[in-house]
Parts: C-alpha cells; sequence; structure tokens
C-alpha cells in the first residue's frame, strides 16, 4: 500500500492595489494603430510613417514612410562636427525590433 | 506562430528587398521564412551593391533575421488592417 504523499500548497494571492487593467508601455503605443508615428533607431536613423504593426519585441511595420540618416563628420581643422541628413521614403517598410529606441505617438492618440 | 512571422509567410514569392544592417541590400524572391524571420532570397537582382565579386555571382541567399536592419514590401503586399487587429489582439493575449 503506497502512502500519499500530499503536499499542501498555499497559493498566496495578493490583492491588488489598484482594481483597473494595469497598462503595459506597449498598450499606449497600441492605440497609436493607424497613426503616423516618430521612431528613433540606433544608428542615427529616424522614421516617420503610419503604424500599421509590432510585437513585443518592437519590431514594427509602418507605410509612407520617411527615413532619415544623420551623418556626423568632425572636422580636426576647425574642431566642428558637420551634420548631413539623407532621406528615404518607402510606401512599406518593416524595422526589426532591436534596433527600435523609441516610438512617439501623436498627443490625440493617447 | 508569430504575427510577423505569418505576414512573411504570405509573401512568399513576392518581390521583397531586405536592407542588412551592414547595409547590404538583396533585392528578389522571398522563397522561404522562419519564426526567427530567418530568410532566403532567391532570384537576386543583378543590379544591387555587393561588397566582392563573388558576391555579385549570388543567385540565391539565406539571411540570418538578426541581421536585417529593413524589409521593404510593396504597399499591396500587405493587408494593414488585419495586421492592426492582429496587433491590437496581442496585447489582449499578452495580458491574460
Amino acid at each position: 500500500m503506497s502512502e500519499k504523499h500530499e503536499i499542501a500548497t498555499s497559493s498566496i494571492q495578493k490583492e491588488p492595489a489598484y482594481t483597473e487593467a494595469i497598462r503595459q508601455p506597449l498598450d499606449t503605443v497600441r492605440l497609436a494603430l493607424g497613426e503616423r508615428v516618430y521612431v528613433k533607431l540606433r544608428g542615427e536613423r529616424e522614421l516617420r510613417g503610419k503604424l500599421h504593426g509590432f510585437d513585443q519585441h518592437m519590431n514594427i511595420l509602418l507605410s509612407d514612410a520617411e527615413e532619415t540618416i544623420t551623418h556626423i563628420k568632425f572636422d580636426p581643422v576647425t574642431n566642428e562636427e558637420i551634420t548631413s541628413k539623407t532621406t528615404k521614403t518607402s510606401e512599406m517598410i518593416f524595422v526589426r525590433g532591436d534596433l527600435v529606441i523609441l516610438v512617439s505617438i501623436p498627443r490625440r492618440a493617447a | 506562430m508569430t504575427l510577423f512571422s505569418g505576414m512573411f509567410e504570405a509573401l512568399i514569392g513576392k518581390k521583397i528587398t531586405i536592407e542588412m544592417k551592414n547595409d547590404l541590400s538583396f533585392s528578389g524572391t522571398l522563397n522561404s521564412v522562419d519564426k526567427y524571420m530567418n530568410m532566403v532570397i532567391s532570384d537576386l537582382d543583378k543590379s544591387g551593391q555587393y561588397e566582392t565579386t563573388a558576391a555579385k555571382l549570388l543567385n540565391r541567399v539565406f539571411v540570418r533575421g538578426s541581421d536585417v536592419r529593413y524589409a521593404y514590401l510593396d504597399r499591396s503586399a500587405v493587408d494593414v488592417e488585419q495586421l492592426e487587429e492582429l496587433t491590437r489582439k496581442e496585447g489582449l493575449s499578452a495580458k491574460s
């Protein structure tokens, strides 16, 4: 006859401090679906486009997007930074999430 | 299947341009994609800029998903309404 060893597990349930759903940062970005957003990327790159999709990795899909690359050159003679910008437009662009620094949404969407 | 894996799977057979993090671009037909967004692109556009003359001879490339910066797509390739809906639903399932 085998003895049943019952391990009593007591689940300690914490009472939530607030009753409403806790919003995660990405929920705020979700509000901007269909709106034009600004995305800052690593490598001095910026994008502006209409947000159609994203995931938890911050992979992003934009339409009618404009990419701006800022080139910074240092002139050792004059000791100043020379910045120049190049832009590129694309009708549909997918952006890999590991490059994303931030996403800015329009005020009215929030 | 994640959100964008599904989107890319629907693009198999369509024209795609991949810009990698090392600034190399590959333009061709999307042959296959996996959950890491690794891709195989075939029938490469010969007019693309490649680093070495050997690369110019390439016809089919395997691109590691983590090395991708952008994927340029045709507007018609994506159902944006469906994608927006799927993105909204992603948020709901993550909470439960």
